[in-house]
């Protein structure tokens, strides 16, 4: 009988079903409901999740009452009082026996688990959990053990949130782009928001000044050039983070770091962290926020390995995959959408739910953007067949399956489509056996235009979830005219 | 009167720190949770 893990009422819910080591589905709420990180689990996530049996056991992601006492401390009395956990799951229909295990727990167990060490240092850095904001931890074998944390209010993913809504964006979802939008701004107010807001951030210790739990849309409004500011708290992040993994490599005796937590979304700091060389690998699970803790609650209650081999684990969608006439479409210059096989588990779209496109010339970025209707400084990525990686990229890990890290790139006048403003790329590398698909894909484009790598970005567009059914794809299809295959 | 300023400014930048903390907590509670 198959034990279920859930992470809901808060923000992006998701629920994954493991049997024994075996991870048989994981997906997100926001792909059933069509609501972008929905909170809530959906009917159709349950029925989908039904199909593997039903649960024996029910793992949630945290522990309900220690979250209670922290959000009456920050004043958020009316979330005290509501369904959460057990009860929460009984309003869904769900009445298996369910068990508690810590948030930051959950995601240093998703972290842990799923790696290929058995022994690493693992860093979770958030928001909030229940009151932890980062914590240290080492997992020996099956036991996982943390070493130091920090609580509420003193958080640097609340300051990057806080920040993100500061500069026009939605904060709790579109720190990727207060990311992107560093890039075209210099950290000049680094100084001024030491002053104002942080009182250490001399690793470990991360200590602020004020609570910025409810934004920071007040701070110096005479100071409107966004760009700056974003390049500022990227630098604090930055600075920040490569220093707390410094400090963790002088406490535990091991080649291996796992990053976890929303931070571990931020490719540009993992890079630092990569290229820092405090630790020799590596490994971010493709889920680090709190929708991999679904996936996070099973592993910290079982404390059993997970058979990680990809994360292709959400609806699927068999269909033959035209090689040639997506090869011809792509060199013809059109975008093309891919709907294909089992849904990414993750923020990302690693080539199941994929738009592609030609990277060569100074027209398609824009061409892509426009179907996506997003902001014209934002970036894409590319994906490339691993052996090629190196021609073109610098970069600062050996393999990037999961697009987890930027790389500068070598000829950007080639490829502006995929370069940032920066010059820098986010790389998804692709191996043969990773992803079968692609990678001939990738070949058969490479076999015709001596260029082994293609813009990969999310089959969605701005502000919606990714495609997850058949019927979604045809519907984007229809909508926006990009065939998809 | 430069000495009597001179001697007064560590006060004056503790009143100005405090009218600033005092500022901030009154935006704040205008605003929403964040998260």
């Amino acid at each position: 009988m198959p034990v279920w893990g859930i992470s809901a009422n808060e923000h992006d819910a998701s629920l994954s079903v493991v049997d024994g080591s075996e991870i048989l589905f994981a997906s997100h709420a926001e792909r059933y409901s069509r609501k972008k990180n929905d909170a809530h689990l959906h009917p159709d996530l349950i029925a989908a999740a039904r199909r593997w049996g039903e649960p024996e056991q029910i793992v949630w992601y945290e522990r309900p009452l220690l979250k209670r006492t922290r959000k009456l401390y920050a004043g958020q009395r009316e979330h005290v009082w509501r369904a959460d956990g057990a009860a929460y799951l009984a309003a869904h229909g769900l009445h298996a026996p369910v068990r508690y295990v810590g948030h930051h727990q959950s995601h240093a167990a998703a972290g842990y688990f799923t790696s290929p060490f058995d022994h690493a240092a693992i860093l979770v850095v958030d928001a909030i959990g229940e009151w932890s904001t980062i914590s240290a931890w080492e997992g020996q074998g099956r036991t996982l053990r943390q070493l130091w944390g920090q609580r509420y209010p003193h958080s640097l993913g609340l300051l990057y949130s806080a920040f993100t809504q500061r500069i026009g964006f939605k904060p709790n979802e579109e720190e990727y782009i207060l990311m992107g939008a560093a890039a075209l701004g210099e950290p000049r107010y680094v100084d001024l928001i030491d002053q104002d807001f942080v009182r250490e951030r001399a690793a470990p210790d991360f200590r602020l000044k004020t609570n910025v739990h409810r934004g920071v849309r007040w701070w110096r409004p005479e100071i409107a050039d966004n760009w700056d500011i974003a390049a500022s708290i990227q630098a604090i992040t930055e600075d920040y983070m490569v220093g707390l993994v410094r400090w963790l490599a002088g406490r535990v005796r091991s080649p291996n770091l796992v990053l976890m937590g929303g931070l571990a979304l931020n490719c540009v700091a993992n890079s630092k962290i990569a290229r820092d060389g405090a630790f020799d690998r590596i490994w971010i699970m493709p889920n680090p926020g709190d929708a991999g803790s679904s996936l996070g609650a099973v592993a910290a209650y079982t404390r059993r390995r997970l058979n990680w081999t990809h994360p292709y684990l959400g609806e699927n969608i068999e269909r033959p995959f035209p090689h040639a006439e997506v090869t011809a479409a792509l060199l013809a210059g059109e975008v093309i959408g891919i709907a294909n096989g089992r849904a990414e588990f993750g923020p990302r779209a690693l080539g199941n739910r994929s738009l592609i496109a030609d990277p060569r010339g100074p027209e398609t970025k824009d061409r892509v953007n426009r179907i996506k209707k997003r902001e014209p400084f934002r970036p894409f990525a590319p994906v490339i067949m691993a052996e090629f990686a190196d021609r073109y990229f610098d970069m600062p890990v050996a393999e990037s399956p999961y697009m987890q890290f930027v790389a500068p790139v070598k000829r950007p006048d080639l490829f502006p489509a995929i370069a940032h403003f920066d010059n820098t790329a986010r790389v998804q590398t692709v191996r043969r056996e990773q992803h079968p698909l692609l990678y001939e894909l990738l070949s058969c484009f490479h076999e015709r235009t001596g260029c082994p790598m293609l813009l990969n970005t999310s089959l969605n567009i701005k502000g919606e979830p990714l495609v997850n059914v058949w019927e979604d794809a045809r519907r984007f299809q229809a909508l926006h005219g990009v065939k998809i295959f | 009167m430069r000495l009597v300023r001179r001697l007064l400014r560590p006060f004056v930048a503790l009143y100005e720190r405090w009218q600033f903390r005092r500022k901030v907590k009154r935006l704040q509670k205008r605003d929403p949770f964040i998260y």
